[in-house]
């Protein structure tokens, strides 16, 4: 091992260690969301992987759209479409809702960022 | 090695490490579907049995409260708003009853601006049911004056013991602006009745939270009523409300131009200038009528009308999206967006 | 008139190590990765070693042909799997050639394959997020994948330090 390479080394480690403390300041990333209709628990979904869930309600099917360890509203059928615009959800506690179409997603896990949403 | 370390030594230290991490204390939450909305409840270091007990009365209360005070579904407020009408005096409903002095102070406090009177032109504007028509066009110009010009208020019902009369046609009584706060203002009380002291009562976006969770305060965030994501966390302890008012919650769109629900008295019109007001306060009765009339009141006009309801957390975002907040509210509020919005920080009505 | 090509002992050993490149770059496609496409960069481990052997650019030439060669394989020429190990490859040569201009004894095997694999990571993630995914939920991945490909680097070093020591006694 060099000097060039301890010094890529020691690098390396600050990288890292600043990486974690800017962009997991909030925890570590979500690993699942729950999906609820007019309260009740309707699905469990894991955000590491893509995946499309049709999930009905009384007004119609709301699509939720999971990536990355992230999950969103991608279309519902309400006047007002503020589920959608919420955008992609990833911070533990953090969450959603279609309130005409009696649907909520929150995420879980990943540090709690947060208790409660208000909107 | 110097001296050698008992082979305990390891998994005790490790063990001391563990324990120091922060232990979740014992948390139940429950959604529900009342008062017209998604209600999230969580409850802290509560039994099970008390917290079945509290999630059961809650929604109970929750129902009775959105049935009896339904701005225009029959029941008790229909009733009350059609004895109205007649100018003479009636027995006055037990569930509305409560509302009216609260109502008279608030519209009081908010110079107007709160005006739980407006009824009839809510109901001109299309919002007194559950889908508007996508073509029906906003009022015309002449109706809109006309009910403004009468000026209903909370001035003109009187109030003599159990006995209740309206002096002013125009008067219909509409809740909506602060109804929710009264309601989950019910719920924390018969929580504490039960002995809960850390919860949380979320309906549809705005909340009240006692006590905290656990070790750490409560941990809010506060929705981007424009685009995506949080705009802000706030942390809240002890007593505290969060409500938003937002132009985003019930509208319709004609011609291309939007439509609110949330009227100002002075126009008849849906008030412009906020996207969104956010206020913390104690108790959600206030806040939320706090957090319409500041919707109404604008960026012009919010510092004085805080003042005057002697609101000191207030969080308003204007159309072009900058931010205007008390020094109080600055020094708590946690802004997320990035790049973060213009600032603007002012008003707060006493202490530095 | 037949046509002899006379090939080195150089040439079989580049051959060779480029073969080896592809396989490597195969089998590390089976991975699972939280970001589809994003690896760790397996094949770096030959990358450093040509770069150690025969110089800069045979290790761009033996890269190259890696990712074109192990994307014909793997039937993903041109998509998007295809630029991000494109994409990876190119910042881990960039990286790699800047670290080869440094003065002195310079970078051994292990501290160009840590170089290699923080460029080889960052040029894809950045890929992943400009091209594919676009929000910034996504930086919540990367300390994770960092670390990842830091500790790639790092085993990818030793056992380029350990080939090197065989192939040039």
């Amino acid at each position: 091992m060099t000097r060039a390479d301890a010094i890529v080394l020691a690098l390396a480690a600050a990288l890292l260690g600043g990486l974690y403390a800017h962009y997991w300041r909030a925890g570590p990333p979500a690993r699942i969301a729950e999906i609820r209709r007019g309260g009740e628990l309707v699905q469990r979904v894991s955000l590491d992987h893509e995946a499309r869930i049709r999930v009905a309600g009384p007004r119609g099917t709301s699509v939720l759209e999971t990536r990355a360890g992230a999950i969103r509203f991608l279309s519902s059928p309400c006047p007002q479409q503020f589920c959608v615009h919420s955008g992609w959800l990833h911070r533990g506690g953090e969450a959603t809702a279609c309130l005409p179409n009696h649907l909520s997603v929150q995420v879980l896990g990943g540090g709690q960022a947060f208790d409660a949403m208000v909107f | 090695m110097p001296f050698r370390l008992p082979r305990l030594a390891l998994p005790l230290v490790l063990g001391a490490l563990l324990s120091a991490c922060d232990q979740a204390p014992q948390a139940r939450t429950e959604q529900m579907l009342a008062f017209g909305t998604l209600v999230d409840i969580t409850l802290v270091g509560v039994s099970d049995k008390v917290a079945d007990e509290a999630f059961a009365d809650a929604r109970r209360d929750l129902e009775f409260m959105h049935e009896a005070w339904h701005p225009w579904k029959p029941g008790p407020m229909g009733r009350t708003n059609q004895l109205l009408q007649t100018g003479g005096w009636f027995s006055a409903n037990p569930s509305v009853m409560p509302l009216i002095a609260p109502a008279r102070r608030l519209e009081r406090t908010s110079r107007g601006l709160f005006n739980p009177t407006l009824g009839k032109l809510e109901a001109l504007w299309g919002f007194h049911t559950d889908e508007r028509p996508e073509d029906r066009p906003p009022p015309a110009p002449e109706a809109i004056a006309a009910l403004v010009k009468q000026a209903p208020s909370m001035e003109d019902i009187q109030v003599k013991g159990i006995r209740m009369r309206g002096t002013n046609p125009a008067v219909q009584l509409d809740v909506g602006g602060f109804a929710k706060g009264i309601a989950i203002d019910r719920v924390i009380a018969r929580f504490r009745e039960l002995g809960i002291e850390n919860a949380i009562v979320n309906a549809g976006g705005d909340l009240r939270a006692i006590g905290r969770h656990g070790e750490r305060p409560w941990r809010i965030g506060i929705r981007n009523p424009r685009g995506e994501g949080v705009i802000a966390a706030v942390e809240v302890s002890g007593d505290e409300s969060v409500f938003t008012s937002g132009d985003y919650e019930r509208y319709f769109i004609y011609k291309g131009k939007r439509y609110h629900h949330i009227l100002d008295p002075r126009t008849g019109y849906p008030a412009r200038g906020a996207v969104s007001v956010t206020v913390i306060h104690p108790d959600a009765t206030t806040a939320d009528a706090a957090a319409t009339a500041l919707f109404v009141a604008g960026p012009d006009q919010w510092e004085s009308i805080a003042r005057s309801m002697g609101v000191k957390d207030v969080m308003l975002v204007d159309e072009s999206g900058k931010v205007y907040m008390t020094p109080s509210m600055a020094r708590r509020v946690e802004l997320l967006e990035d790049p973060k919005p213009p600032v603007v920080i002012s008003g707060g009505g006493g202490g530095t | 008139m037949e046509l002899q090509l006379q090939t080195t002992r150089d040439d079989h050993r580049v051959a060779w190590l480029a073969a080896l490149a592809v396989a490597i770059h195969a089998l590390e496609s089976a991975l699972p990765s939280p970001l589809p496409g994003v690896k760790p960069g397996l094949a770096n481990v030959v990358t450093v070693a040509v770069l150690v052997l025969y110089g800069w650019r045979a290790a761009v030439w033996v890269s190259l042909l890696r990712v074109f060669a192990a994307s014909l394989l793997l039937g993903t020429f041109l998509s998007p799997t295809f630029m991000m190990s494109l994409g990876g490859a190119a910042a881990a040569l960039a990286a790699l050639g800047l670290g080869s201009l440094l003065p002195g004894r310079g970078l051994s095997a292990l501290g160009y394959s840590v170089l290699a694999a923080i460029a080889h990571m960052a040029g894809q993630f950045l890929l992943a997020w400009g091209l594919f995914v676009r929000h910034d939920a996504l930086f919540v991945l990367l300390p994770v994948l960092m670390t990842a490909a830091v500790l790639t680097g790092i085993v990818n070093g030793i056992i380029a330090a350990a080939m090197l020591r065989r192939l040039r006694p």
